[in-house]
């Protein structure tokens, strides 16, 4: 039996699908279903007992789980049903989800619109070929986090982390309060990947060494590690360094085995999906926010994303969509790495889009362009840009209504090691 | 009936895909019968690490126990994968010319190939290699087709073995390292840290080890010396690059790195092959890795193995200082049969091998009585994800947990994972369970299932979670309780 009373299907109720949820359900929204493949909602947020998110949504410090919370109070006060335990495996071309649910079992549900915030998943040992053993003691830093944070157990107390990512980060202050030693942070780039906020606060202030320019060329042990070697770059100098405990936080990429095999287009510069300024994909009625889309450094800006995203799939449910009347590529222009959304309508309906991007290198002094063509039609200056923050610029569509040519993001300063 | 004091008719030792097909033959027949295996599962050596494929001795040498027991296996897989419910991709084999010279080389391998009774390889104009390979290198000049050669899984197939054997009243004894053998009237003594076993009759199917074991009875006529053999797996994006296992032509220094479709949809390059001293060195190396993807991307360009690998491996080959196969008994001591030295076409010819090894037995005396009640078919776990949509919706009806999927890269359920856990040759480890249903083997690698599985495992095992490791002893994924690290000095191992 197909369920096909849905106007709304949410996948993933982390930061993204919660502000999803509600933004369709605030749009008009009669069933929003809300699907997660873990009992509870709240996602990788739910691992996350640090502080610090909720400054831009709630304007307010908390941590993971009191976000999580905070967006779960505001789910239970509306109409938005939530189905846990509940994995979509396809969608098909006419916008059907089959769905598996450890209570019903195998579901097919054909709902109006459906909006992807299904995260992010990160870059293993694999994907970086590190030669050498393959022992027990590599985990991803996530997962790391979740063995320490959700099951309460240590995965090893001499560690070294590859890649400053920023759950590398947090979780080398994690696993330093938890007992374990963090012998340093190597990162294979001149400057730290993750936030400039997460350095200072969870290396600097506990004196774990971040050693730029460098990366682990060995794994040394079995059936356990016992060591890694370490290579810097530039002097080609290895050091064997004694642990049991390698955590890797050298990227995330959005979790798009959903959206690639059911032949949603991908961008290969974000790994997500190639949406317009609706945040719809290619497929009509299919739309993508958050991680799932493009790789956030803030939950915050997931949930600002995603919630108006949710609006845009329910207006669509209710057929208040306008349809595209043009489309205008944005490309990633100098210095720029990508730019989301990668297409607008230049006389779609009135109201501002909000362009992510991220700058290939840290910079001072900089200069952000939007361009058409060789025209420059918009510009904004910025003191200094580190590829770890999203960039996040909000044009008036008046801008670009009666250009033709593709848009393009571009980024000039004077470039820095942060 | 001085034969009541044996607890075994026939001892097996080791659990690679040689002494698994031999318990499985074995097991026909009304016989008492115990494998040993030193690691935590069966196929956690050579057997886990390597190509998969099930040869056809299109290449072998000519006359040899090796090219006849492939030969003669190669027909068979059909029916063995069949009962055994394992997967089996009669993908065929193209080998892939790129030079005059390679044309040349192909007339005398055509030619070895018919010798070997392989009749079906033919040879490959250009339009037609170009024709069934869009991707191969364009300086291809023409190929040979060897349309039996096949990709299974070396593991799967190896456990789907053991546990045949197992339902068929076997019994395998995991963690089980043999110190001493020890021959006395009727049989032998074989002698593990856990206990003495007495067996009529014993198989040295020790792969790597096979030389140690056949020293316990003074037998050293034979040496093992590692190869080894380094793989990238790709991603399944880029597993339709080709459809058939694409080969070299082999060259004085190479015998061949290759390309190869996985029955799951990867792609796996390798391998390379590689003399060293260690038995346990399964390290993969910069160097060899270079190797792989140099020589693999000389047969298909658009390969790009560091942006699309998922992961890599090594594997051992056991090559034996005598240059051929040691299937027989032992000249110091009868009773010991050695099913030794089976360099890298183990899989391929372990039902000929199993069988042969049955005949000597018989020659010895051991009557081989048809066992009543034989159950020829091994059922698998069935998964959900090769499950039409009203089998899913069957399966989850019949067990719940099969709509919990805990692995999204591979798409696994609980239940899968639990039936695994409590098969006839149980998964008691990450690793053991990711070779059975893939978790873990995916895209993220483990990274959101890992802890589900740890999970599972500790519950079905009735463990602490600090008690599940990844391949076995001294393997655990998580050492102890947070805060522990406060509190108590570090354990020595």
């Amino acid at each position: 039996m197909i369920r096909d009373d849905i106007d709304v299907a949410v996948i993933g109720a982390g930061p993204g699908g919660l502000a999803a949820a509600l933004g369709a359900w605030e749009r008009g929204a009669k069933h929003v279903l809300l699907l997660d493949r873990e009992e509870e909602p709240g996602g990788i947020l739910k691992q996350c007992i640090h502080n610090g998110f909720g400054l831009q949504y709630f304007d307010t410090d908390l941590t993971g789980p009191e976000y999580a919370d905070r967006f779960w109070r505001q789910v239970m006060a509306t109409g938005i049903d939530y189905q846990p335990r509940s994995m979509v495996t396809a969608i098909s071309a006419d916008g059907a989800l089959t769905c598996f649910n450890a209570s019903a079992g195998r579901q097919q549900l054909k709902p109006k619109a459906t909006v992807l915030t299904n995260g992010c998943r990160e870059r293993t040992r694999g994907n970086l070929a590190i030669p050498g053993a393959r022992p027990a003691g590599i985990l991803t830093a996530g997962t790391a986090q979740r063995l320490v944070n959700i099951n309460g157990y240590l995965p090893g107390r001499r560690v070294v982390v590859l890649g400053s990512g920023d759950i590398g980060l947090i979780m080398a202050r994690r696993l330093t309060l938890e007992g374990a030693e963090v012998l340093r942070v190597a990162e294979i780039l001149p400057y730290a990947a993750g936030l400039p906020r997460n350095v200072v606060q969870c290396l600097h202030d506990y004196d774990i060494p971040l050693q730029l320019r460098s990366t682990v060329t060995r794994i040394i042990g079995s059936p356990r590690l016992e060591a890694v070697e370490v290579t810097h770059l530039e002097t080609g100098q290895t050091e064997i360094v004694e642990c049991d405990l390698l955590m890797l936080a050298v990227g995330l990429i959005p979790e798009n085995e959903l959206a690639r095999s059911s032949g949603v287009t991908l961008d290969p510069l974000t790994g997500g999906p190639r949406v317009n300024d609706r945040f719809q994909t290619s497929q009509p009625g299919v739309y993508a926010a958050g991680n799932s889309l493009h790789v956030s450094d803030l939950a915050d800006w997931v949930s600002l994303e995603a919630h108006d995203v949710g609006k845009q799939a329910a207006a669509y449910a209710l057929g208040e969509q306008q349809e595209p009347v043009a489309a205008l590529d944005v490309l990633p222009g100098d210095g720029v790495r990508y730019a989301v959304p990668q297409q607008v309508d230049p006389r779609g309906e009135p109201g501002p889009v909000t362009f992510s991007c991220r700058v290939r290198e840290p910079m001072r002094d900089v200069e952000l362009g939007l361009w058409s063509g060789e025209r420059r039609l918009l510009r904004r200056r910025e003191r200094v840009l580190v590829p770890g923050e999203m960039v996040k610029w909000t044009v008036q569509r008046e801008v670009f209504a009666q250009e033709t040519a593709p848009l393009r993001l571009t980024a000039a300063g004077e470039p820095f090691c942060a | 009936m001085a034969d009541m004091a044996n607890d075994y008719d026939v001892l097996v030792i080791g659990g690679g895909v040689v002494g698994a097909a031999i318990l499985w033959e074995l097991a026909k027949y009304d016989l008492r019968l115990a494998l040993l295996e030193k690691r935590s599962d069966v196929a956690d050596a050579t057997s886990k690490a390597n190509s998969g494929i099930a040869h056809t001795g299109f290449d072998s040498k000519p006359g040899t126990l090796e090219s006849a027991s492939i030969v003669a296996s190669n027909p068979r897989w059909d029916e063995i994968c069949n009962v055994l419910e394992v997967p089996l991709q009669r993908c065929g084999a193209i080998m892939v010319a790129l030079s005059d010279d390679d044309l040349h080389s192909l007339e005398g391998i055509l030619a070895e190939a018919h010798a070997n009774g392989v009749h079906d390889v033919r040879r490959l104009t250009v339009d037609e290699v170009r024709a069934l390979e869009p991707n191969l290198n364009p300086a291809t000049c023409g190929g040979l087709l060897v349309p039996r050669e096949s990709f299974t899984s070396s593991a799967l197939l190896t456990i789907a073995y053991a546990e045949s054997a197992v339902l068929n009243g076997a019994e395998v004894f995991l963690q089980h390292s043999v110190t001493a053998l020890q021959p006395v009237e009727g049989g032998m003594l074989v002698t593990t840290p856990q206990r003495t076993f007495r067996a009529r009759w014993v198989i040295n199917a020790a792969g790597l080890a096979s030389d140690a074991i056949a020293a316990l009875v003074g037998d050293d006529s034979f040496a093992i010396t590692p190869r080894k053999g380094e793989f990238f797996v790709l991603d399944k994006s880029v597993g339709p690059l080709v459809r058939h296992i694409i080969l070299p032509v082999p060259t004085p220094i190479s015998k061949g790195i290759l390309v190869a479709p996985t029955v799951e949809g990867n792609l796996i390059l390798g391998p390379t092959a590689d003399d060293i001293q260690d038995k346990t060195d399964t390290r993969t190396t910069a160097d060899g890795m270079k190797r792989v993807a140099e020589a693999t991307r000389k047969l298909v360009p658009a390969l790009d193995p560091y942006r699309t690998t998922i992961t890599q491996y090594a594997g051992l080959r056991a090559v034996c200082s005598t240059g051929h196969w040691e299937v027989h008994p032992s000249e110091r001591c009868p009773r010991l049969i050695h099913a030794a030295g089976i360099r890298s076409t183990g899989l391929s010819g372990s039902p000929e091998i199993a069988r042969r090894v049955g005949e000597m037995l018989a020659e010895g005396g051991l009557a081989l009585r048809p066992r009543p009640g034989y159950q020829p078919r091994r059922p698998a776990i069935r998964l959900i994800r090769e499950a039409t949509p009203a089998e899913a919706e069957e399966l989850c009806r019949h067990d719940p947990r099969y709509g919990h999927l805990v692995c999204r890269c591979e798409q696994v359920s609980e239940a899968e994972i639990v039936q695994a856990i409590h098969a006839p040759i149980p998964a008691t480890t990450l690793d053991g369970i990711k070779r059975r249903l893939r978790p873990g083997a995916g895209r993220c690698q483990g990274g959101f299932c890992g802890p589900r599985v740890l999970e599972i495992l500790a519950r079905e095992l009735g463990r602490d979670l600090s008690g599940i490791a990844k391949s076995g002893p001294g393997a655990e994924i998580v050492t102890q309780r947070n805060k522990a690290a406060w509190t108590s000095k570090p354990q020595d191992n």
